[in-house]
């Protein structure tokens, strides 16, 4: 899987959007959205609420995780645990970005916002690097990954795939001592 | 804006399937359901190395679904502009491209490893039955042609079931990343490099959790539907 399938995934997650005209209710395949009334917040889709943004009929109700203090605290406990801390959607980095592209003047601090972000991900990466080694050292049977977002282990996929499969068939041939 | 005196699309559909929900058969869902299980069953497909049971439920449910959306677009009163018209139009691309993703994931799995995938036929759809005996014969005749009849007469194996055994297989030993729907208790991992009689690995799943190891070990569970792969 190539991150375009990852972005199409978390464009699945409901987002809150405050709309700015009348529409009433969409029957959708996953579910109803609507009826769309002025300034009253409703939740839909991610990817209907990038085309509203786009054609500048609503506006983005920037989520909880997204705001400068959940960010800070986000990043805080990242750098406090050696191990990777819990985060609030599979999606998050993907989300993150996309809802700064599309609307960054929704998000308050915005600026800001990203440049945590890009910490938290540097952070995270780096954790990652250094796991991927342990884990290849060690030769484990499994390793547990539980917080890792979908993005992270699309990353990680095809890489440790091919290397693990490259020391199986290596141990393989080597003569037992 | 004309958009609000419109004719609902889909609402007549979202009734029916609405009503059927209530019986407990394993063969009705709501769309809802179905776009799930399809996307999940996509997924498992994608990252599995061997070929999963074919969702011949799912696929053709789907199949239906989308003709209807189909037919519904095009007969549609309202301007191919409006917002409705527009929702409804994305929301079957994107169903589209899963539900086609998964025929391709499958048909390339399938040429991939033909004679392991004709040994496990009751995975098949019988169009993926046919298409993977046409494959394997093809590519068979193929290969005589170009390369068998060119040898020496000494050099030529022409038992048939010794070359299909030296046919590329499907590595189980290929590492996968999972994620638990219910707890596991007691999941033995055997470790076959390991001669020695070192302990073999008890873990314990709970639900929600990420792992990462050989799918040979967790094959059964994604079988049974226990753990769905991310």
């Amino acid at each position: 899987m190539d991150i375009d399938e990852v972005q199409y995934l978390s464009e699945n997650e409901l987002i809150s959007v405050v709309p700015n005209f009348k529409h009433p209710e969409i029957n959708l395949i996953r579910g109803s959205v609507g009826p769309f009334l002025p300034l009253i917040p409703l939740q839909v889709p991610m990817w209907m609420a990038i085309h509203l943004k786009e054609s500048h009929r609503c506006r983005f109700v920037c989520p909880e995780w997204l705001t400068l203090d959940s960010v800070q605290e986000l990043l805080k406990q990242e750098q406090q645990q050696a191990t990777f801390t819990s985060m609030p959607n599979p999606y998050v980095f993907i989300l993150s970005q996309t809802i700064m592209n599309v609307a960054l003047e929704d998000v308050p601090n915005g600026d800001q916002i990203r440049l945590l972000m890009k910490d938290l991900w540097d952070l995270r990466l780096a954790k990652l690097r250094s796991s991927i080694g342990n884990l290849a050292l060690s030769g484990s049977l499994y390793a547990k990954v539980t917080h890792l977002t979908q993005v992270e282990i699309c990353l990680i996929r095809n890489f440790l795939k091919t290397s693990l499969k490259h020391i199986a068939q290596l141990q393989d041939v080597v003569p037992e001592e | 804006m004309d958009e609000n005196n419109s004719f609902p699309i889909l609402s007549q559909n979202g009734i029916e399937e609405e009503e059927e929900e209530e019986d407990d058969d394993d063969d009705s869902m709501t769309s809802q359901q179905l776009f799930q299980r399809l996307q999940q069953a996509w997924l498992n497909e994608k990252y599995s190395p061997v070929l999963l049971k074919h969702e011949n439920l799912l696929v053709l449910a789907t199949f239906e679904l989308l003709d209807d959306i189909e037919k519904r677009l095009k007969s549609s009163e309202h301007k191919t502009t409006s917002f409705r018209w527009l929702m409804h139009r994305t929301e079957y691309n994107r169903l589209y491209f899963i539900l086609c993703s998964y025929i391709r994931t499958r048909c390339f799995k399938i040429e991939e490893y033909p004679a392991a995938a004709l040994n496990s036929e009751e995975l098949l759809s019988p169009e993926e039955c046919v298409y993977a005996h046409t494959y394997l014969n093809n590519m068979k005749h193929h290969l005589k042609k170009t390369v068998l009849t060119e040898l020496k007469s000494e050099q030529q194996q022409t038992d048939e079931n010794a070359l299909v055994q030296l046919l590329p297989k499907p590595n189980l030993n290929e590492f996968v990343f999972f994620q638990a729907d219910k707890s596991v208790n007691g999941l033995v991992l055997t470790s076959e490099s390991n001669n020695t009689g070192a302990p073999n690995d008890v873990l314990d799943i709970k639900s929600d959790d990420q792992y990462i190891m050989q799918f040979k070990h967790i094959h059964k569970l994604i079988v049974e539907k226990e753990i769905h792969l991310v």
